[in-house]
């Protein structure tokens, strides 16, 4: 795991600006929210981490080695979607393996990776399924094991538990934080949800328009918001309407 | 009104469907029948059951002129223990073969068309859309431009190949876009990248083998098609092996029934055990569990 760092990163397309010198850091084995309402820039941020956006100025950092530039497959960065994306022509194992094949792990060695991470994952026993046939929650687990199995210098989850029904969503939310938190994973959880990030993140990034218009814990956040659109975004109840003037 | 419906609506449409399917499915089995034959000059068939028409339009019948007759050529023969020879219909082989070049083709250059256009936003990606749909136009308006285009495919197995490749590239483009449309391409790509996976490889071992169900049914499609499409092949084609197309035209219009049954049931054989050989070839192909 990794200290990931953004400094100063602007991204346009044309005329649009997606990301308007955004600038944070993530701390080593720290899970930092990113959220917003949608179009505000989150998912730019969380893609040019990866390395399928460049900056169009900016820097980024994972501790001292600036990344800017480098391509998404040499930067050992673990990708969770909403959409889970997983391998349907290959078996669950293999999914998870996938990952530890691109870096040279041998057969044996990957195998038994996988084999862990879906244990500790609670899904174990389901190494040799075709990932079809499992429901979203379990779908959604052998994506984060496939993510986790690189040991990633940093863990992007975007929007993962917005297809869920809300039970499920509740309890996974609670498996997940846990299981980051345990692992000790540095992560960026990109949401829109405020609830979910007051959950899953140890601070919270509340992103409009490109810009960070506030970061710090989740208490902190509730409590004293820096601007209106801040606290308007975050209260609880009622839900966030930023476009509603009241 | 569900007691009803159940009573009356299900038997309705049960028998409504079987009437359509024994509709259509019944001159094929005429066919096969009256292929086994000696005439057919009533409704019925009559005489069985002979294997003539089958060895001939085979090419397995002791007169050699009679084939020729047919447009086969000689066949060539196999030397098998006990002095006997097997017949091996080359020529057949080699007019599937001309249907399945244009497939080859067109996945070569359709499913990295596919890719392009559901994956990335580019411009002129409307006119690169609207082209690969463009050649939906007649196979005899395509030969005679063929023709005049390229002078010197005319009456080669490469213009029938290439120009069996443009005609149907449509329907390849087609079944394997919406398939890579059905999926999250972008995600699927991105994770294959983050874990690793250079793009080409990412291409190679993830992309295709996830669109592989629309690859298959895109290559049954065009290869189908391709062995059917008269048109051109009667503009294009001379002489030297017939395309599946002419030859089958030739029967119909040259022999008698019971022979030109016999030439349309094999004209289904092959498009059966193709289409099978297509799909088993595409699932182990693109079966990539390791064992």
């Amino acid at each position: 795991m990794a200290r990931v760092t953004l400094d100063s990163v602007r991204k346009t397309y044309g005329d649009t600006t997606a990301m308007d010198g955004v600038s944070f850091t993530v701390g080593d084995g720290e899970v930092l929210g990113v959220l917003g309402p949608s179009g505000c820039g989150k998912t730019t941020t969380l893609r040019s981490i990866a390395g399928f956006e460049t900056p169009t100025s900016g820097t980024i950092r994972f501790d001292d080695d600036e990344v800017t530039h480098v391509p998404p497959e040499n930067r050992n960065v673990g990708l969770v979607f909403q959409e889970y994306a997983l391998f349907d022509n290959m078996t669950v194992a293999e999914n998870v393996a996938f990952g530890p094949k691109m870096r040279g792990v041998d057969k044996t060695a990957r195998r038994e990776r996988a084999t862990d991470l879906l244990e500790l994952l609670g899904i174990g026993g389901f190494e040799d399924r075709d990932p079809t046939t499992l429901s979203g929650g379990q779908q959604q687990r052998v994506g984060l094991a496939r993510a986790l199995a690189i040991e990633p210098s940093i863990l992007l989850l975007d929007e993962p538990m917005t297809g869920l029904d809300a039970k499920l969503k509740t309890r996974l939310q609670r498996e997940v934080g846990d299981l980051l938190a345990e692992l000790d994973v540095t992560g960026l959880y990109v949401t829109h949800d405020q609830e979910e990030a007051m959950v899953m993140c140890d601070r919270v990034a509340v992103v409009n328009d490109g810009r960070v218009e506030q970061i710090g814990t989740p208490r902190e956040i509730y409590e004293d918001p820096a601007n209106d659109f801040v606290a308007e975004f975050v209260s609880l109840d009622p839900p966030a309407l930023p476009f509603v003037e009241w | 009104m569900v007691a009803l419906s159940r009573r009356v609506g299900r038997p309705a449409v049960t028998a409504l469907l079987l009437a359509a399917v024994v509709f259509l499915v019944g001159p094929i089995v005429l066919t096969v029948v009256a292929s086994f034959a000696r005439s057919w000059t009533g409704v019925l068939p009559s005489g069985f059951v002979t294997l003539q028409n089958w060895r001939e339009v085979l090419g397995l019948a002791e007169t050699f002129g009679a084939q020729r007759s047919m447009g086969w050529d000689p066949l060539v023969t196999l030397p098998v223990a006990g002095g006997t020879t097997l017949m091996v219909p080359s020529e057949l082989a080699f007019s599937v073969g001309l249907a399945l070049g244009g497939v080859l083709i067109n996945l070569v250059v359709g499913v990295p068309i596919a890719y392009a256009v559901s994956r990335y936003d580019f411009r002129g990606k409307e006119w690169v859309n609207a082209l690969s749909i463009l050649p939906l136009v007649p196979g005899v308006i395509l030969g005679v431009a063929f023709l005049r285009a390229y002078p010197e495919l005319s009456g080669t197995s490469v213009g029938l190949i290439v120009g069996y490749s443009l005609l149907k590239a449509p329907f390849m483009v087609m079944a394997v876009q919406s398939e890579f449309e059905s999926m999250p391409l972008r995600r699927l790509e991105e994770s294959a990248r983050s874990l690793g996976a250079s793009w080409p490889r990412t291409f190679l071992t993830v992309i295709v083998p996830n669109a592989s169900s629309g690859i298959i049914s895109g290559a049954i499609i065009c290869w189908a098609l391709a062995a059917a499409e008269f048109n051109f092949s009667y503009i294009v084609w001379a002489k030297g092996t017939q395309p599946l197309a002419v030859f089958l035209q030739r029967h119909i219009s040259n022999s008698s029934f019971t022979k030109a049954a016999a030439a349309v049931s094999m004209f289904f054989c092959i498009i059966a055990v193709v289409t099978l050989l297509l799909q088993q070839l595409g699932r182990r192909g693109f079966d990539t569990r390791g064992h």
